[in-house]
Formats: structure tokens, C-alpha cells, sequence
């Protein structure tokens, strides 16, 4: 099992390696090795969350179970997906990871212990705060990219859909997110 | 005084964005979409969350709700990592043979 320092200085390793992944892709010479430095960013992330949580039974294989699974649908896609359709499919994976933030947020609420967050119903303050924002952008990413995806696939026309009163719609339902994640927070503190 | 984490985080996030905005500005147009689909991979990092969700419970309780929510958050974020990774790899390959023919 790994120190948290220890494990936090590895993340640190693979968040600057993610940076020099996104410098790589900026330019034709250096992308094939930001694309590389991103692989391995990520294998270490990976490995690191293993290590340092070191439970390696039964959570384990179902983990790894999980892990492949998408895995391979993710290579299957990637593999067989002509280059004309790249773009959708980018929007469109990007809507899962929206998805999968939103799933996140919704696990450290309910077990709040994993995260050394606190216990149910006593999750600190900054917790919170992280959690409801986090599953507000994931939610926002996930709806989203799956209209950039219908849009860029064809299904939806890809002019912008305007309608009466949609800016006050839209200041509404943001006050109504910051409300709610507000009520929420009151809520949990007293 | 002790700085609350929160804090620290906060800072990370703040500096982060500026990390984005600098690190992007300045693509070539051609390659806005491998950008885009290895920020979309990068994004998928978000599987930490979703292992350390996946693993906490213990062998009575590998299938609460918190951990089968983690599960579901693995395979999304996963056929993200791969999905994200090779299609970037498959678009760079094309970019070098394109830039041979010429």
C-alpha cells in the first residue's frame, strides 16, 4: 500500500504528464508524442489509485472486470469507426465521461468514507461544495455532447434551436442549480 | 494557522485553468480535433473517482449502491481511455502519411 504522499506525488507526476500531452498536440512534430505522454499519464494514474487503495480481493476482479469491459468497447469503436466520423465520435465519448462524473459525485455521497470525506450525512464542507459542482458540470458535459453528437451526426438540424424567453430560461436554471446546490449545502450544515 | 485542503484545491483548480487556456491557445487548426479527442481521454481520469468508489466496499459489500455506481463509472470512463487514446493515434498516423504524400 502507498503513503497518500507518496501517492499524491505520482498523480503530480502523471498531471504534469497530461499537460506536456496537451503542449504535444499543439504541434505535427511533437503530437504522436503527446499522445504518448497522455497514455502514460493515465497508466500511472491508474496504477497509482490501485496501489495506494491496496484492497486486492473479491473489489478487485470486479474492478478489473469493469475496466475491460469498456475498455474493449472503447478499442472496438475506435478500431472500426471510419475517419470521416471522427468528430461525433469525439462528442459522443465525451458525453460518457459527463456520465461518469455524474456517477462519481453520486458514489462519494452515499459512501463518503472511501473518499475520506467524512461520514453520511457529515461530509465536509468543501466536499460538498466539490461534489455538487462536479456533478453539475458532469451532468451539463453529458447532455451536452450527446446534441453536439446528434448535431454533428446529421440526426439533428445543425442550426442553433432559438426560441422566446430562452436567456431567461437558461439565468433561470442556472440560479436554479446554484440554488439547490446552495439548499443542499444549508441543508447538510445545520 | 493551518490552510483548510479545500483551499489547496481550489488554488490547484484556479491555476489549472490558466495551464488550459495557455497550453491550447496556439493549435494549429488541423489539429483541433486530436486535441479535442485527447482532452476527452485526459478528462477520463475521472476513473480514480470511480475505482476508489468501486473498491471501498469490503467482501459482504462489493455491490452496494455507492460501489455499483463506481462499476458503471469504470466501463464509461474506460471506453473513454481506450476509445480516446487510440482514435487520437489512428488521426496522428493519418497526419503523418498525409504530410509524406506531399
Amino acid at each position: 500500500m502507498l503513503s497518500a504522499n507518496l501517492s499524491a506525488i505520482f498523480y503530480l507526476i502523471s498531471g504534469v504528464l497530461f499537460i506536456l500531452a496537451l503542449r504535444g498536440l499543439s504541434s505535427p512534430e511533437t503530437s504522436r508524442q503527446g499522445n504518448f505522454f497522455g497514455i502514460l499519464g493515465m497508466i500511472i494514474a491508474i496504477t497509482v489509485t490501485f496501489l495506494s487503495i491496496g484492497n486486492f480481493s473479491t473489489g478487485f476482479v470486479v474492478v478489473l472486470i469493469f475496466l475491460l469491459i469498456g475498455g474493449l468497447i472503447g478499442a472496438f469503436i475506435a478500431y472500426k469507426i471510419p475517419m470521416t466520423a471522427m468528430p461525433e465520435l469525439v462528442a459522443g465519448f465525451h458525453s460518457l465521461v459527463g456520465l461518469a462524473a455524474v456517477f462519481v459525485a453520486i458514489a462519494a455521497f452515499l459512501n463518503p468514507e472511501a473518499f475520506n470525506l467524512g461520514s453520511p450525512g457529515n461530509i465536509k464542507l468543501g466536499s460538498l461544495i466539490e461534489m455538487s459542482i462536479g456533478a453539475a458540470v458532469g451532468a451539463i458535459t453529458f447532455s451536452g455532447s450527446i446534441i453536439a453528437f446528434l448535431k454533428l451526426q446529421g440526426i439533428m438540424s445543425g442550426s442553433p434551436i432559438t426560441f422566446k424567453g430562452q436567456h431567461p430560461l437558461n439565468a433561470l436554471i442556472l440560479i436554479s442549480i446554484i440554488v439547490i446546490n446552495l439548499s443542499t449545502l444549508l441543508y447538510t450544515i445545520f | 494557522m493551518e490552510i483548510d485542503p479545500f483551499i489547496f484545491r481550489l488554488s490547484i483548480f484556479i491555476l489549472s485553468i490558466f495551464i488550459g487556456y495557455y497550453v491550447v491557445w496556439s493549435v494549429t487548426p488541423s489539429l483541433h480535433t486530436p486535441l479535442m479527442s485527447v482532452t476527452n481521454a485526459i478528462s477520463s481520469v475521472i476513473i480514480v473517482g470511480a475505482i476508489i468508489a468501486g473498491l471501498a466496499g469490503n467482501s459482504d459489500t462489493i455491490f452496494n449502491t455507492s460501489s455499483i455506481f463506481g462499476f458503471l463509472a469504470i466501463s464509461l470512463a474506460a471506453i473513454n481511455i481506450f476509445g480516446g487514446f487510440l482514435v487520437t493515434q489512428r488521426m496522428l498516423a493519418m497526419y503523418k502519411k498525409k504530410k509524406k504524400d506531399k
